[in-house]
């Protein structure tokens, strides 16, 4: 048995079994909480604090009462369908995990594991197809709900990740320009190794690629639902989106799935651009340490990164009001796409002169986000249909380059 | 690695099954999608011979298949959406009047 | 592979060529189920034969068996359900399977290409359509097939046709093997940016598949991708002509209607 266990497949199972059903599971569950919490910090109110301690067992109660409701299936839905939505996309937000490193390789005995469920070649294509799967639980819930709203729901949300795919997929690109390898655990340990860069900044992806860093994490709202994104669930317009007709446990799956893929991205994130498990001045966390210590310590780090990006979301989620469908679309298509198009250019052609990890990396992200907001705020086009009925914003198109004084 | 005979066939019965499809259903789309069938049988196909000549041209060829389907399912979904927006039903047999 | 094999072969293909034509839709009394067991029988008949006079056992895998009776149940369904939102889901399930089937051949990046591909954009389109198309029910096109015994005739004769010369292809693994090392040789001596990087960055990526499939294409096909570029381009202009609205030429401007009314009787573009 315990060669079995220290065996790299048998570990591998050992540790998928302990992250999906001791890490992520009870951490969705608490996202829910931590996400009242935040939300009552930035309203000034209490948040949940009835149930144990500051509230704390309030996941607990929550999950018993979705367990208790009665689980109801309207007569008018098509029934397989409906019963295979919520599965499809609790399914697809977990399997993701398996090609995230967690924590470098542990030497036990004389073995030395890989802390990894899994290392595919393509580990990175892996998580970009998983994610591409993830639109099809709303969309045959929308469509097996049989309902409007539902439907709305569904399109929208179509719509939606298949137009950030795209920025998603060539923010990933410039990363996989500047490291050269499709392997997640090669990009952890290339950025975790080396010098400091001006003797104290690690050689993190986030500091050569700050604009992609950035695009990435908005995308990965948009691909999660989440806030200034979540015209799928709009509860002002679609009642409640895709999951309208969802009831007890199914809609606790398209709920708890929705925090999944927040981790599920904020890990993919971290490993990218924030160096996985590194962590700079700490010895356990460089990629020589091997030991049960070193490799606590950097699913610590990693994890705290997770929480880190988690909690940027909830402050995003409780901030920021919601799009409208076609500023939505705008923003993919006629900005971060021609930016991220920008970027990537800019990839190759610092690949090309060998300069990919010079300081002109990050100097060239600054220039194409300032190019990007100047082209933005010469923009004439109207925004919306109503503006052009309001005479005093009306935007007359500019003869010279200046902007007019008064649309200032 | 498994062999190269048990691929072919399977890929073969995909195929098949792609032509029966296109050959027999009325709905333009799944018309299509059994094309897109036949496309997967002959991806199968392609690979597997492809490491019979030992080299990944097999591989590459299959790539460039993709970039046709992802073509051909573009071009596709655009004439039936206009299709559809003239007659109003997806029926293939609704277009028999150019049968000439 | 033996005479007897073949014979076999066509035998299965009989048996799943009945098989399917039962499950096409048609009017009247349905014989789906008869159809279906039919058909799974088949798959299952097809899988035995392989196994039993095709596949060399040292080489053999128990996932292609597997993702194999996945992919033509799933192409199965595909053809014969009548609503055409489950065909395009059970061609979810059918693009996954030949992936995996993909990946057994040691065609890592196409089989994850083929799903980010089918699965996350082709499928998802086609399904966005077929829901906008038909929001429940389904017609009377859907339920009934065009000619279902000629179309499972023309197909059981391609596939006789097909088995029939596959049995001329080698059946060892190992010579298929050894020539599939070679060109690992090619990826190492070619100059390519992937591989001019940092050292630590080409270790294990070496033999990688990804990195091989870069090479040849990159480098022995390059004027085929500008190719495929093109043509991604020219259909992307044409899908966008295709399927444009006719712009109101006439009509009020929106500049011209009073506040307010936008959105409501005018639309805004």
């Amino acid at each position: 048995m315990w060669d079995f266990l220290t065996s790299q497949f048998g570990f591998s199972i050992a540790l998928a079994a302990f992250i999906m059903l001791g890490v992520i599971l009870p951490s969705v569950a608490y996202c829910i909480y931590f996400e009242r919490k935040i939300s009552a910090w930035i309203q000034d109110r209490k948040g949940p604090n009835r149930v144990g301690p500051l509230g704390l067992l309030q996941p607990v109660a929550d999950g018993a009462k979705f367990f208790l409701k009665e689980d109801f299936i309207p007569g008018h839905v098509d029934k397989p369908l409906f019963l295979a939505a919520p599965a499809i996309i609790f399914i697809v937000s977990l399997v993701g995990f398996a090609a995230i490193p967690w924590g470098g390789q542990w030497q036990i005995g004389d073995k030395l594991l890989e802390v990894q469920v899994a290392r595919p070649d393509i580990g990175l294509l892996y998580i970009i197809g998983v994610a591409s799967m993830a639109v099809y639980g709303v969309v045959v819930g929308g469509w097996a709900s049989n309902n409007k709203f539902a439907f709305f729901g569904a399109i929208r949300a179509t719509a939606q990740m298949i137009s950030y795919e795209i920025p998603m997929g060539l923010c990933i690109l410039v990363v996989v320009l500047t490291m050269g390898t499709l392997r997640l655990e090669t990009i952890t340990s290339l950025q975790a190794g080396g010098e400091y860069w001006i003797g104290f900044i690690p050689q993190w992806n986030v500091f050569l690629h700050p604009l992609a860093f950035v695009v990435l994490f908005i995308t990965a709202l948009a691909e999660a639902n989440r806030m200034p994104f979540d015209l799928a669930e709009a509860e002002q317009e679609l009642v409640g989106g895709y999951h309208v007709e969802y009831s007890a446990l199914k809609f606790g799956m398209f709920f708890l799935a929705e925090y999944a893929h927040m981790i599920t991205g904020s890990a993919f994130i971290a490993v990218l651009f924030l160096g996985g498990w590194h962590f700079p001045y700490l010895p356990w966390t460089q990629p020589e340490a091997t030991g049960f210590f070193a490799v606590m310590c950097k699913m610590a780090v990693i994890g705290g990164k997770i929480v880190a990006m988690l909690f940027v979301m909830m402050w995003i989620r409780w901030t920021i009001p919601r799009f409208r469908f076609d500023q939505l679309m705008r923003l993919a298509w006629l900005r971060l796409i021609p930016m991220m198009l920008a970027m990537f250019v800019l990839a190759v052609l610092l690949l090309y002169f060998r300069l990919h990890r010079s300081a002109l990396a990050p100097a060239g992200n600054l220039l194409i986000l300032g190019a990007t907001l100047w082209i933005a705020a010469r923009s004439t086009a109207p925004i919306t249909g109503r503006q052009l009925n309001m005479p005093e914003i009306r935007n007359e198109p500019t003869q010279t380059g200046a902007m007019p004084a008064e649309a200032v | 690695m498994a062999g190269v005979t048990e691929y072919v066939i399977v890929g073969a019965a995909l195929f098949a099954l792609g032509l029966v499809g296109f050959l027999s259903r009325r709905n333009l789309i799944v018309m299509f999608l059994s094309t897109e069938i036949m496309f997967q049988g002959v991806l199968v196909n392609v690979v597997a011979v492809g490491r019979l000549h030992g080299g990944l041209e097999g591989q590459a060829f299959g790539l460039f298949l993709l970039v046709i389907a992802a073509v051909e399912a573009g071009l596709a979904l655009g004439l039936i959406v206009l299709l559809f927006r003239r007659r109003g039903t997806l029926d293939a047999d609704a277009w028999s009047a150019m049968r000439g | 592979m033996s005479t007897a094999t073949t014979y076999a072969l066509y035998l299965v293909f009989a048996l799943g060529g009945a098989g399917v034509y039962f499950m096409l839709p048609r009017t009247g009394r349905s014989r789906v189920l008869s159809g279906a067991v039919l058909a799974s029988l088949a798959v299952f008949a097809l899988l035995a034969v392989l196994a039993f006079g095709v596949i060399d056992p040292a080489h053999g895998s128990g996932y292609f068996y597997l993702f194999a009776v996945i992919a033509l149940l799933g192409a199965g369904r595909v053809i014969t359900h009548p609503k055409p939102t489950y065909s395009a889901l059970y061609f979810v399930l059918v693009a996954v399977a030949v992936a995996a089937l993909l990946v057994l051949q040691g065609a890592e990046f196409l089989a994850v290409a083929l799903v980010i591909i089918y699965a996350g954009a082709i499928l998802i389109t086609y399904a966005f359509v077929i829901m906008l198309a038909q929001q429940s029910g389904s017609p009377i096109y859907d339920r009934q097939s065009r000619e279902p015994f000629i179309a499972v005739f023309a197909g059981f004769v391609l596939m006789a046709a097909i088995a029939g010369r596959a049995g001329e292809l080698p059946l060892a693994g190992e010579t298929v093997d050894a020539a599939l090392t070679a060109p690992a040789a090619l990826a190492a001596q070619t100059e390519s940016p992937a591989n001019q990087q940092d050292d630590s960055a080409q270790e294990g990526a070496d033999e990688s598949n990804s990195l091989r499939m870069g090479v040849i294409i990159m480098v022995n096909y390059v004027v085929v991708v500008q190719i495929a570029g093109v043509l991604l381009l020219i259909a992307m202009i044409g899908a966008i002509a295709l399927s444009r609205k006719k712009v109101p030429s006439d009509g009020p401007r929106a500049a011209d209607v009073p506040l307010g009314e936008i959105g409501r009787k005018v639309k805004p573009y």
